[in-house]
């Protein structure tokens, strides 16, 4: 994260300075905060090696079908991970399962270890 | 209504024939478009009445209709769009939501699929700030926040934002409650998700107390990390406020610079001839008729980088849909003609961008080499679908 860094040192410096300034009002204080912030699978590829389309996005195949839903979004199209740490879409493992049972990437038998929610 | 009819007919002129005169900027005119689209549903001084603001996007959409590269107006209308609802700088809920519909009807449902769920994300959002309100209200928390919070959480790949992982920065220490806080809510709520945060998109109001009046400042979160110094002392050297920020060099001389427009900060030193050791010092004769003042503004670094990653996502974007509409076309007809399978394509993505017969080849190599089509046996020029 950015707020890394910063050692120590600097961290007390500041302390300091906002501990003697707050005697009198501070010239500037912050009031109000409008985060923005984005959400992704914490995944160590963020490539589906199934399918090659980016996890974030709907499987190649949920793209194909065109899901009709509305705004696209399809709920069961989430990330997979399996006790390798091995990541893929849902869908792209579900498919892949029914004619191996092996992680495709580390050959590893697949077993899920959480389901994105 | 007369007056839009002249009105109309310039941009017309300006949109098509400037664009199509500008050899080079085969891109032009979508751009053009979208950014006159940008300017109509922008909240500013002067806004439409509802019913004039629709007549103006039909109106816009009779251009849209000319364009070829209807795939190039997606992707600027996306960036504006986005940057309309992060900023809440929409002049109209239900003139953007018609908007879009209107951009569905012409193109179909896919074409909208990304601006619909920036939508979502935007209404799953003030949904969220609620719920985090009512949780925040069952815990005990060490450190509080000391600033009024909220928050807009986008999905990742539906908005043309990108993590800013090359940038550094310091977060303000008042600031850091914040994110803690929001993380812990959001790793109770959800499995597997990780969250990025966009400072230079993330804006604040910041009240100062040093001038004549007290005015209120509404500034991104990069600007805050660096004004607040000035509550420690009066005047820095700029390669100091570097240190103190951890900003990039070329990034804090850009806030240096827009603080010295505002009249906020000041320096001997022109302000395009900043370098590390001028001195920036706090003007404190600030004086303003508003005691509201927008100092949030994009800089010059971001917004290119924001047009190289649109021209990129163009790219990208044709050969993600070229490889969709083979798969679709493919999984329908499961045995094509090299030829056929070439025209049927051409057809489907007309609407959208003209494909070169090079991208299709070379989605069909993707594909194959994926194993989602193979070459029918004898019969070279003819491919089959595998499941
Ligand atoms: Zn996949
Ligand atoms: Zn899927
Ligand atoms: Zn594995």
């Amino acid at each position: 994260m950015a707020a890394s860094g910063a050692t120590n040192d600097e961290m007390m410096d500041i302390g300091g300075a906002e501990l003697d300034n707050n005697k009198n009002e501070k010239m500037f204080t912050l009031k109000k905060w409008n985060a923005v912030a984005m959400w992704s699978w914490d995944v160590e590829c963020d490539t589906c090696a199934i399918c090659r389309v980016q996890v974030m996005d709907a499987c190649l195949r949920c793209q194909g079908d065109g899901n009709r839903q509305a705004g696209g979004k399809q709920p069961e199209c989430v990330v997979v991970w399996g006790e390798c740490n091995h990541s893929f879409h849902h869908c792209c493992m579900s498919q892949w399962t029914q004619q191996n049972k092996r992680c495709p990437l580390c050959q590893k038998e697949w077993s899920i270890q959480r389901m994105g929610k | 209504m007369r007056r839009f009819g002249t009105e109309i007919s310039f941009i017309i002129y300006d949109i098509l024939w400037l664009g199509c005169r500008d050899l080079k900027g085969v891109h032009k005119s979508p751009e053009m478009l979208a950014r006159y689209c940008d300017l109509l549903l922008k909240k500013t001084g002067r806004n439409y009445e509802d019913q004039e603001l629709d007549e103006l996007l039909n109106q816009a959409m009779i251009i849209f209709k000319f364009i070829e590269d209807k795939d190039v107006f997606q992707k600027y209308y996306s960036r504006m769009l986005a940057n309309r609802l992060v900023g809440s700088m929409s002049a109209s809920d239900d003139a953007e939501s018609s908007m879009i519909t209107k951009l569905k009807v012409a193109c179909g449902y896919e074409y909208t699929t990304k601006l619909q769920r920036m939508y979502q994300d935007i209404g799953l959002s003030k949904d969220m700030n609620e719920d985090f309100k009512l949780w925040l209200g069952r815990q005990q928390i060490a450190e509080p926040m000391k600033v009024d919070f909220s928050i807009m959480v986008l999905s990742f790949g539906s908005w043309p934002f990108s993590q800013d992982s090359n940038d550094t920065f310091l977060l303000p220490q008042v600031l850091e409650p914040c994110v803690n806080i929001f993380t812990q809510y959001y790793q109770e709520m959800h499995t597997g998700r990780k969250l990025s945060w966009l400072y230079s998109k993330s804006k604040g109001e910041v009240l100062a107390n040093c001038f004549g009046s007290k005015y209120t400042f509404v500034m991104s979160t990069y600007s805050i990390g660096l004004l607040t110094q000035y509550n420690v002392k009066d005047s820095y050297k700029l390669y100091e406020l570097v240190e103190a920020t951890q900003l990039r060099e070329d990034v804090v001389t850009q806030i240096v610079q827009l603080f010295m427009k505002a009249n906020i900060l000041k320096s001997f030193d022109d302000e395009d001839k900043l370098s590390l050791q001028s001195e920036i010092y706090l003007f404190k004769g600030y004086k303003n008729k508003r005691y509201k003042v927008n100092l949030m503004q994009p800089l010059k670094t971001e917004v290119k980088l924001e047009d190289e990653k649109t021209q990129a996502s163009v790219e990208d974007g044709r050969l993600m849909e070229c490889q969709a509409a083979i798969v679709r076309i493919m999984k329908a007809r499961k045995i094509m003609e090299h030829q056929n399978l070439l025209s049927e394509v051409i057809m489907q993505l007309n609407h959208r961008f003209k494909p070169t017969i090079q991208l299709i080849k070379k989605c069909i190599d993707i594909l194959i080499e994926r194993e989602y089509l193979g070459r029918r046996e004898g019969e070279h020029n003819t491919y089959e679908y595998r499941t």
